[in-house]
């Protein structure tokens, strides 16, 4: 179901804005968030994304998509970008920027892969690595909102030092809270670990998911391969196809 | 088919957002070829590049394909035969 | 068919190149002599593709060793990502002129344009120029 916030009309026209970078949070070792001061922010919703523009000393432009991980509510704006060795944005963004440091930004983008507390529940949530990000800025919304909206976030890392919000999710699935957060990892487990160890299947899919009757909203997101096979799973455990909404972030997860 | 994996269509977001002054990725089309009517996020997004691509996920029918070069915008959308832009209830 | 092989340059539209690329397949001319042709029959080509994209060339860039349908990169069989199991190589021209899965090469009397030529992008394509809009 569509989002009816005005903010999905957007500005007349989308213009690139400078963002001051005002913090730098480490999130894991490779992934960092980036708090950004935008002087003309129009609002977002949560699941909507930005573009950042890089421009070299010799004129060469680079430009990538980064999710808003920050809530509607929130003051700043955030991002969180993980490292990608050979990319032309990432390098920059997760390694070599300052608070102080600008950049060219524009949005907030994109109107399919939203959700707010209106469009109601229950929320499954899927994450692949840095998928993580469009699906943050949604339990961030929610957080004010749980009693009313039970909501699942699965989340698959590579080890337990890569899962990046760790500390906050665990908070915001405290007991009560209705949320419920299930890690697995699929490369190395730590000794004693209880979460899941293998890559998500269809029959973690079903075993820690909302059955299809409950008619949640389910968002996947992360490498193509995870959310292909996932939302193939969904549909193939009765989840309407419109209630899946899916956002590849390319084979190298973002 | 042989295609290079897609993305989905919502992460053309962007480009679509340059052309057209409202969210082209919540809009419903339909497909010219088979009839399938899906939002525009929810296509398959080919092209890098050069442009962008948008194909029915149940028949491959390019429903739009846009480039932007220094002149302006094209966009074909031949392969589209309704769009609905739904309003703010 | 004989095959022949070549180790070329690439120029991508978007400004980057890559250097020495290994290539193997069978020439254009090799093709239109197999089909019987002495001439080719008309002064363009549509090269025909999976997923209804087609790309213009007059055929003079196609022939005297200038273009070939290539089934091996570096010594491999054509992956699908890179236009396996065939795709059309003219390595002269930017890079989207050499058509990945070709399926069929179409000769016309007037010059059409394709699917990125409709689109804005140049007619002809050639790098040394920068042609890569229409009007470069």
């Amino acid at each position: 179901m569509l989002a009816t916030d005005r903010s999905l009309d957007g500005p007349k026209r989308l213009l690139w804005q400078t963002a001051e970078v005002r913090e730098v949070i480490t999130e894991t070792s490779r992934a960092k968030s980036l708090v950004l001061q935008v002087a003309d922010w129009s609002g977002h919703l949560p699941g909507q994304h930005v573009d950042v523009r890089l421009t070299g000393e010799d004129g060469y432009q680079a430009q990538r998509s980064y999710s808003i991980t920050s809530p509607p509510e929130a003051p700043h704006l955030m991002l969180t970008v993980e490292r990608i060795d050979e990319g032309e944005v990432s390098p920059y963004l997760a390694n070599e920027v300052r608070p102080g440091d600008s950049f060219e930004l524009r949005g907030p983008i994109g109107g399919y892969f939203v959700w707010t507390v209106t469009v109601g529940g229950p929320l499954f949530l899927v994450a692949g690595g840095s998928g993580i990000a469009p699906l943050m800025a949604m339990l961030r919304h929610r957080a004010p909102a749980r009693s009313t909206l039970p909501a699942v976030l699965l989340y698959s890392s590579r080890t337990f030092e890569d899962i990046i919000y760790r500390d906050e999710l665990d908070r915001l699935a405290a007991p009560g809270s209705g949320l419920t957060v299930v890690y697995t990892l699929t490369r190395r487990q730590p000794a004693g670990w209880t979460g899941g160890a293998r890559r998500i299947d269809r029959e973690m899919l079903a075993s820690v998911g909302f059955p299809a009757a409950a008619r949640a909203r389910c968002f996947v997101c992360g490498p193509t391969s995870l959310v292909e096979a996932a939302a193939q799973s969904l549909l193939s455990l009765g989840h309407e196809r419109s209630l899946i909404k899916t956002e590849r972030f390319g084979p190298t997860g973002g | 088919m042989g295609h290079t994996d897609p993305l989905d269509g919502n992460a053309g977001a962007g480009l679509l957002r340059e052309l057209f002054a409202f969210e082209m990725t919540a809009v419903s089309v339909t497909c010219a070829g088979c009839g399938m009517v899906a939002q525009v996020g929810e296509l398959a997004l080919y092209g890098g590049r050069m442009g962008a691509i948008f194909r029915c996920t149940h028949c491959d029918t390019a429903v739009m394909r846009l480039a932007r070069t220094p002149a302006g915008f094209r966009i074909d959308m031949r392969g589209a035969r309704v769009l609905f832009a739904h309003a703010a209830a | 068919m004989p095959q022949a092989e070549v180790k070329v340059d690439i120029h991508c539209v978007t400004t980057w190149s890559k250097l020495h690329t290994n290539w193997q397949g069978v020439t254009i001319d090799t093709l239109l002599e197999a089909a019987g042709l002495s001439e080719p029959p008309a002064p363009f080509a549509m090269i025909h593709c999976d997923g209804g994209y087609m790309t213009n060339l007059p055929v003079e860039d196609l022939v005297g060793g200038k273009g070939m349908i290539a089934t091996r990169y570096e010594g491999q069989p054509l992956a699908p990502e890179h236009g396996g199991p065939a795709r059309l190589l003219v390595p002269h021209l930017y890079f989207w002129k050499s058509a990945k899965w070709v399926r069929r090469l179409e000769f016309m009397d007037q010059d059409q344009p394709g699917f990125w030529e409709e689109l804005g992008y140049h007619m002809y394509g050639d790098p040394w120029r920068e042609q890569r809009y229409a009007g470069d």
